[in-house]
């Protein structure tokens, strides 16, 4: 007899004689169910996922725009026939470019994230402090080439920018982390009216002569290093005290 | 039959109906599998088992590329090795006797599945490999070839190897036996 023939009888014999049970196929079923759920429960996301996942949340149309407002500043900005207007365009479009973040920032709070986050795998403050690492990246990119763009392509020069479009910014930032996370439950509108009212005493400065011309450029470093600091405590208190300023306002259920 | 591809979707997510099925699918295959590895109806489906519970301890991180059925194999395939470590010998014994009939035809049948079983233990790990997954489970050489992670043209040289040792073995049990009746 053929090697083959031999090997096919035997497997035909084989599957005569060995059926599934099924009694025995419904255990794999629950071993395997029971297993799987096991193993879900006990998996973390690492870092790296988490940031992604944080990532894919974000509504990219908020960086969309903040690109264009810097592509739209960078053509207007040769056409201003007077400095102080190219200097205003900055200013405005430095705090218009944070007031852009603040509704991707206010949005675990107008969602009343507080109430579901017993029933998440991350507590609202490790969201924050990756939301906030995300658009600091990206943003620092963007504005990173907006400078070098600006800076080769206009001839402005580094301190210009950094105080006319820059301290601005920081300003703004310092607005909506101040406001973000303070005692009461200041909604996004108030914060956006407040940057916009920045943006006005910021014009104001810039169109009194007197006023600007005071500060020197030591000055406005010192203010933008000042500056550079608040938006950093404002930062770090966010993420740190998130989680017990809001409890308390809003559900008036503090975890122990 | 709903396509892997899908299943493996729905078992992501918890789908009971999508565990149900899938097993089902494969699970004759796979006892099969173990049942030509450790000769022993029991203990097969025992590994048949863990080679799933296995499978879905790493469902959330499997990524589906080409066949599920290549990875149980693969995972059964570990499983089996590890059984042979802790049980070197199994006896030509433990057949399973209460299986016996009486009429001739299944005697030789019951014959030609002893002297398989034999010569299948005589041939060295990576031979029994190919042509367990060869002949006894039809799958294709570069099925074999991704299972085990090795070359087409390893997996050819092996199973004509294996073929010819097998042919060997089965000739000189067969002249011994015939020795043996004369």
């Amino acid at each position: 007899m053929k090697i083959e023939d031999q090997i096919n009888r035997y497997r035909e014999y084989n599957q005569e004689t060995l059926l599934p049970r099924e009694s025995k196929i419904q255990e794999t079923i629950n071993a395997s169910m029971e297993r799987f759920l096991q193993e879900e429960a006990n998996k973390t996301l690492s870092y790296k996922s988490f940031l992604y996942i944080q990532f894919k949340l974000i509504q990219k149309r908020w960086w969309l725009l903040q690109f264009l407002l810097l592509v739209l500043l960078w053509v207007i900005l040769p056409y201003s026939d007077d400095i102080i207007y190219s200097y205003r365009s900055m200013g405005v479009a430095g705090a218009l470019f944070i007031i852009l973040i603040i509704p991707e920032l206010w949005k675990n709070r107008m969602n009343n994230c507080m109430e579901i986050e017993s029933a998440t795998y991350y507590s609202l403050r490790q969201i924050y402090s990756a939301r906030i690492l995300l658009f600091g990246i990206v943003d620092m990119i963007l504005v990173t080439i907006f400078c070098i763009v600006t800076t080769f392509s206009l001839e402005f020069s580094l301190t210009e920018l950094l105080i006319q479009f820059l301290f601005p910014m920081l300003i703004t930032a310092c607005i909506c982390f101040g406001i973000l996370c303070n005692k009461y439950a200041v909604n996004e509108t108030i914060a956006i009216s407040l940057c916009i009212f920045w943006s006005v005493i910021w014009w104001a400065i810039l169109a009194n002569d007197e006023l600007y011309s005071a500060i020197v450029i030591p000055m406005w470093i010192v203010l933008f290093v000042l500056a550079t600091i608040l938006l950093c405590f404002f930062v770090y208190r966010t993420i740190h005290q998130c989680n017990k300023i809001w409890e308390v306002n809003f559900d008036e259920n503090r975890n122990n | 039959m709903e396509a892997d591809y899908l299943l493996i979707k729905r078992m992501k997510q918890g789908d009971e109906g999508a565990f149900d099925q899938f097993i089902h699918k494969y699970y004759q295959d796979i006892l099969n599998y173990c049942s030509y590895h450790c000769g022993n109806n029991e203990d097969a489906e025992d590994l048949t088992q863990e080679t799933f519970v296995n499978f879905f301890s790493r469902l959330s991180d499997y990524q589906f590329r080409g066949k599920s059925k290549n990875y149980l194999y693969t995972i059964s395939s570990n499983l089996c090795k590890n059984y042979y470590k802790k049980k070197k010998d199994i006896p030509i014994e433990s057949f399973q006797l209460e299986n016996i009939k009486s009429d001739k035809d299944e005697n030789l049948k019951i014959d030609n599945k002893m002297f398989i079983e034999w010569a299948l233990r005589k041939l060295s790990e990576e031979y029994k490999e190919v042509i367990i997954l060869y002949y006894f489970e039809e799958l294709k050489l570069k099925d074999i070839a991704k299972i085990l992670n090795i070359g087409l043209p390893l997996v050819k040289y092996r199973l004509r190897q294996a073929k010819m040792q097998l042919k060997e073995l089965l000739e000189k049990e067969d002249r011994n036996e015939n020795r043996r009746s004369n």
